[in-house]
């Protein structure tokens, strides 16, 4: 139902008689707002359950680039491969300064976008092999309000959506509705996390790292949204 | 006993002693570093204990006379005995280790002495003979500690028999530890046990072959 950009501002135009179409270009501002507000839940989507919207990719080396570019759609690449006598094998990602960490296991490094084969032996990727990416990936942006919005945006949390929209041009506009549209965003906001975090529960594993990530980043989670988000921090 | 089988047992014991914490490059160093130091400590006690026979063959034998080069040998850590079987016999005699100041001496024979990584034997031309004595021999029997080689990768056989496992696991366990500090609070037990472990270990290859019953003159 609420499956275009166009259908999610007039969701978010009524939350408040403040509120309408004459505040934003519709076709062209809104479209950018509504992409603006879808790609920010990615983002967040991608630090706490980076499955949640996840894709894979086989990608060429490229000789020109000196390694295998990483695809432009990918938000967070979280595990990379080759395919070697039938069997995927892991490629690990090592540092660009310690490219031996990994031994003789096959290892890339990341470098402007690319990555780069790490020399660590008999076991080295090459350039003939293929590299295939696992990652979370960044929304499909509609190129018109009347577009669909991406298919995987999970069509229940269209209020959330719709909030964030109007967060934004709460925020373009300095409207003083902002901090009752932010109240009310991060109430959804809360429960789509909650959602990302328990949508697969019981999955058996050896390690901890189960959010792929393990050190704080210079972003908080609750940056990623307009306005900033308190409940999040 | 691959590295890869104590690797991913040491692995098990806490959730944070993942492969991005820890990669397998510095388990395999550390496995290797912690093989040598048991095979020295064994040997410093009982220097037969974890000895391994390395046979030279004929073609090797005579080679190195013709080259007086010496016979290219293992890094050791100390060789036991040497031993050389004779065309036509089973039996072994012993060759008599020179020190390197002695090898000009006739004195003895069968005899041989190591310099670096090679055992020269000693050459009766060398003291006006006309053969140089080894022409029958068919097989000479190092018997010697050896350094346990570096582990290349996660398939690298460990030098050390399977008894060992559980000792290197958990000193794998403890480094690790080193390294996920979460694991010093989770399990002190387990690194606490480590270095008795390896204690135990040396002391079962140093002091645990010796059959009840020997005589000791």
């Amino acid at each position: 139902m609420y499956d275009t950009p166009h259908a999610i501002l007039a969701l978010a135009f009524s939350r408040s008689t403040k509120l309408s179409e004459a505040l934003v270009a519709v076709h062209t501002e809104g479209l950018d707002i509504v992409n603006q507000a879808i790609a920010g839940l990615f983002q967040i989507a991608a630090r706490v359950n980076p499955e949640f919207f996840a894709a894979e990719k086989a990608i060429a080396f490229d000789a020109e680039a000196g390694g295998w570019p990483m695809p432009t759609e990918a938000e967070m690449v979280y595990h990379r491969e080759v395919t070697r006598e039938g069997e995927a094998v892991p490629v690990i990602l090592v540092p660009f300064d310690d490219r031996t960490v990994g031994g003789k296991k096959p290892a890339v490094y990341f470098f402007g976008g690319v990555y780069r084969p790490a020399t660590t032996g008999g076991a080295s990727i090459t350039g003939a092999e293929t590299l295939r990416v696992f990652y979370s990936r960044k929304p499909a942006q509609p190129e018109d309000v009347d577009d669909p919005i991406d298919a995987q945006w999970p069509g229940n949390f269209a209020q959330l959506l719709a909030l964030e929209t109007a967060c934004y041009i709460a925020l373009k506009d300095g409207l003083p509705e902002l901090a009752a549209f932010i109240q009310a965003r991060d109430t959804w906001l809360l429960r789509f996390i909650g959602h990302l975090e328990h949508a697969n529960v019981g999955m058996s594993r050896r390690h901890g790292f189960g959010g792929r990530f393990n050190v704080p980043s210079v972003a908080a989670l609750g940056s990623l949204v307009a306005g900033g988000s308190p409940a999040l921090g | 006993m691959k590295a890869s089988e104590l690797i991913h047992e040491a692995r098990d014991y806490h959730d944070g002693f993942h492969p991005h914490a820890v990669p397998d490059v510095m388990l395999l160093r550390r496995l290797a570093a912690t093989e040598r130091r048991v095979v020295q400590e064994v040997t410093k006690l009982d220097s037969a204990a974890l000895a391994l026979p390395i046979v030279i063959d004929q073609e090797t034998i005579l080679e190195s006379l013709d080259a007086g080069e010496g016979i290219e040998i293992p890094a050791l850590i100390a060789l036991t005995d040497v031993k050389v079987r004779a065309e036509g016999s089973t039996a072994l005699t012993s060759v008599t280790l020179v020190s390197p100041s002695d090898r000009r001496s006739p004195r003895y024979w069968p005899s041989a002495w190591v310099a670096g990584r090679r055992l020269f034997l000693i050459d009766r031309r060398d003291f006006g003979g006309d053969v140089h004595g080894w022409e029958t021999a068919t097989e000479l029997v190092v018997l010697a500690a050896v350094v346990p080689p570096a582990l290349e990768d996660d398939d690298s056989e460990l030098t050390l028999p399977v008894s060992a496992r559980s000792a290197l696991v958990l000193d794998l366990v403890r480094f690790m530890a080193g390294r996920v500090t979460a694991a010093q609070r989770d399990i002190p037990g387990e690194i606490a046990a480590a270095e008795p472990a390896l204690a135990e270990l040396i002391g079962l290859y140093a002091f645990g072959t010796a059959p009840m019953g020997w005589y000791v003159q």
